[in-house]
């Protein structure tokens, strides 16, 4: 399997993830201001950006620990981008998750930053 | 969403209002701080946060904008902490901001929301008074300093205990009883330790009883320092407005010595003469009290004045001729207040032999020169008491101990008295001799008056009405001792 469809495979699973918690997906690898959100998710007035992790062998730490500083602030200008151009999604209140995937295990951490 | 916050910041000692303002906007979850704040201020950001979620209570993912208002005052250190907590949490209505517009607030946060106290609460506290603050959320180990500025403190250990007490779900927490005012902990070391020195002992007195400034002067090792370090012990304790005065600059000096938050006993400082100009008389950007304005109503030891670096000297006359410093910078004017007892130690000469009849000064007079020359005229016209401080004969080691600070204390206060309720005025005979004096010695009109003044403290401790004679001699004898004359 090439990288890229791991890492499909990965949203996939996250997507259904949310799915199964009553989120709508909105959006999927959607480009806005020059980065990738993974999902956008949406349920009642919440609206979730989430980034999804995989992460194979050991080392390197857990894979919520590659979602940096510098990671942070480009997912943040990827959202502004993304809520400018869905003005009606702009009243809602926004959080960030983070996905991490680790083998079969699923790990969710809501409102990451 | 808008709440509002209140706290003081500290220019100098002088307490400034600060609106600590929490604007909560939908969009993407950010924190930011404006209003000139500084790095410690910055970095609440990370505290706050983390003491929010120790607390148990909710960090909104929203927008949050906190502003430091005025936004053009510099604000410096961690005591924003808690009113910027309290401001967003006020902001997502989780705890009420008509509640919280009742209190001023101070503290740092710890990680798990711990509330810390932070210098200079007192001044903060007596800000929070003047602007019509009748009660200050604090820290538990700055509740003393507040309630000494007469604001009600309201001292809290925990964020939570803070959110809990503006829900109105607990009574206002009580102060902790062990840190009370303790008596003063450390005595200073006592006069009885000090054998022989007659002259010098009676300089001491003098200068205790007028607060004058005083030299002493002599070969190694005769007990100079040991003299200076036991005059803080003989002079009278501080009146409440000087304990205010002088808790105050300790606070924001942030020098408490712990679980003693007043000062009640005249302050010592002996800097050691590697110090710079700054750290003396005060400075650095946001302008900091040095040495003088520590000592103030208390006592500055310069140990070995001549190895002192000359531009410490010369800054020393402005705070001993007004009582007060003045700190300019680019940022703005500070005035620290500095009305300290100068007490200076010296040998006579570099190599220390002079003025000792056991040894043999080697100094070559070039030597001797610069060293005097350390000392300006300035200067030294500035100290009242000029004490030369012999070796000690072996008797008077071997003799009995000296009196006690305590019984010298109790004259000093009753010759205190005597100066502050009726000053001795000088008898016709004695003001001859000072105008005599005048001519003969030649005495500045400065060096004029510090002599009338050290001469109504020897009559002051003679218990006598009148400034007699034999009083103007004694202190014209403290004015120009024979071996600092130039060879």
């Amino acid at each position: 399997m090439s990288t890229r469809a791991v890492g499909a495979a990965l949203e996939r699973r996250a997507a259904w993830h949310y799915r199964l918690r009553g989120y709508r997906v909105l959006a999927r690898n959607a480009w806005a201001g020059g980065h990738e959100l993974d999902l956008v998710l949406r349920r009642g007035g919440r609206l979730v950006f989430a980034e999804v992790k995989g992460k194979g062998g050991d080392g390197y730490g857990p894979a919520e620990a590659m979602v940096g500083a510098e990671k942070q602030r480009r997912l943040r200008r990827a959202a502004e981008a993304w809520l400018a151009a869905h003005p009606d999604a702009a009243a809602l209140e926004i959080s960030f998750d983070v996905v991490a995937v680790e083998g079969r295990k699923l790990r969710r951490l809501p409102a990451a930053f | 969403m808008l709440a509002r916050a209140v706290t003081h910041a500290l220019v100098g000692l002088d307490p400034r209002r600060v609106e600590v303002e929490a604007h909560l906007q939908r969009g993407v979850p950010a924190f930011a701080i404006v209003g000139l704040a500084d790095r410690a201020c910055q970095e609440a950001k990370e505290r706050v946060r983390s003491g929010i979620s120790s607390a148990e209570a909710e960090w909104p993912s929203r927008r949050i904008t906190v502003n430091l208002a005025p936004a053009g005052l510099k604000k410096e250190g961690s005591g924003f902490d808690l009113p910027i907590a309290l401001a967003i949490l006020a902001a997502s209505h989780q705890v009420p901001p008509e509640r919280l517009a009742g209190h001023a607030a101070l503290g740092e946060l710890a990680l798990d929301g711990r509330v810390r106290p932070v210098a200079g609460a007192l001044a903060v506290a007596e800000g929070a008074r003047r602007s019509g603050y009748p009660r200050l959320l604090c820290a538990a180990d700055s509740a003393h300093e507040v309630a000494l500025a007469g604001v009600e403190p309201v001292p809290v250990r925990h964020l939570a205990e803070v959110v809990a007490y503006l829900r109105g779900e607990i009574p206002a927490p009580e102060p902790p009883a062990n840190g009370a005012p303790a008596a003063s902990a450390q005595r200073p070391p006592d006069l009885a330790d000090v054998r022989g020195n007659e002259r010098a002992r009676r300089a001491l007195e003098l200068a205790a009883a007028g607060r004058h400034n005083l030299l002493l002067a002599g070969p190694p090792g005769t007990g100079k320092t040991m003299l200076g370090r036991r005059l803080p012990g003989i002079l009278p304790p501080l009146t409440d407005e000087e304990v205010l005065e002088v808790t105050r600059i300790h606070s924001v000096a942030g020098l408490f010595p712990p679980g003693r938050p007043v000062i009640t006993s005249p302050p010592f400082r002996s800097p050691h003469h590697s110090a710079s100009a700054p750290s003396v008389v005060g400075g650095g950007p946001g302008p900091r009290p040095g040495e003088v304005t520590l000592a103030h109503r208390g006592v500055l030891l310069l140990d070995e004045l001549p190895e002192f670096p000359r531009p410490v000297l010369e800054a020393l006359r402005q705070p001993l001729e007004d009582g007060v410093v003045s700190i300019a910078r680019v940022g703005g004017r500070s005035l620290f207040p500095a009305r300290f007892q100068l007490v200076g130690t010296m040998n006579l000469c570099p190599c220390g032999g002079r003025g000792d009849p056991g040894a043999e000064c080697s100094c070559s007079p070039q030597r001797l020169a610069a060293f005097r020359d350390k000392l300006s005229r300035a200067l030294l016209d500035r100290f009242d008491l000029v004490v030369t401080v012999p070796r000690p004969r072996s008797a008077e080691l071997g003799g009995a101990a000296g009196e006690a600070s305590d019984a010298v204390r109790a004259r000093v206060v009753a010759a205190r008295d005597l100066l502050a309720s009726a000053p001795p005025e000088r008898t016709r005979e004695a003001d001859d001799l000072l105008a005599r004096a005048v001519d003969r010695l030649p005495l500045s009109a400065r060096g004029r008056e510090r002599v009338s003044r050290v001469a109504r403290s020897a009559a002051a401790l003679a218990g006598c009405e009148r400034v007699l004679p034999e009083h103007v001699a004694e202190a014209l004898a403290y004015r120009h001792p024979r071996e600092l004359a130039v060879a």
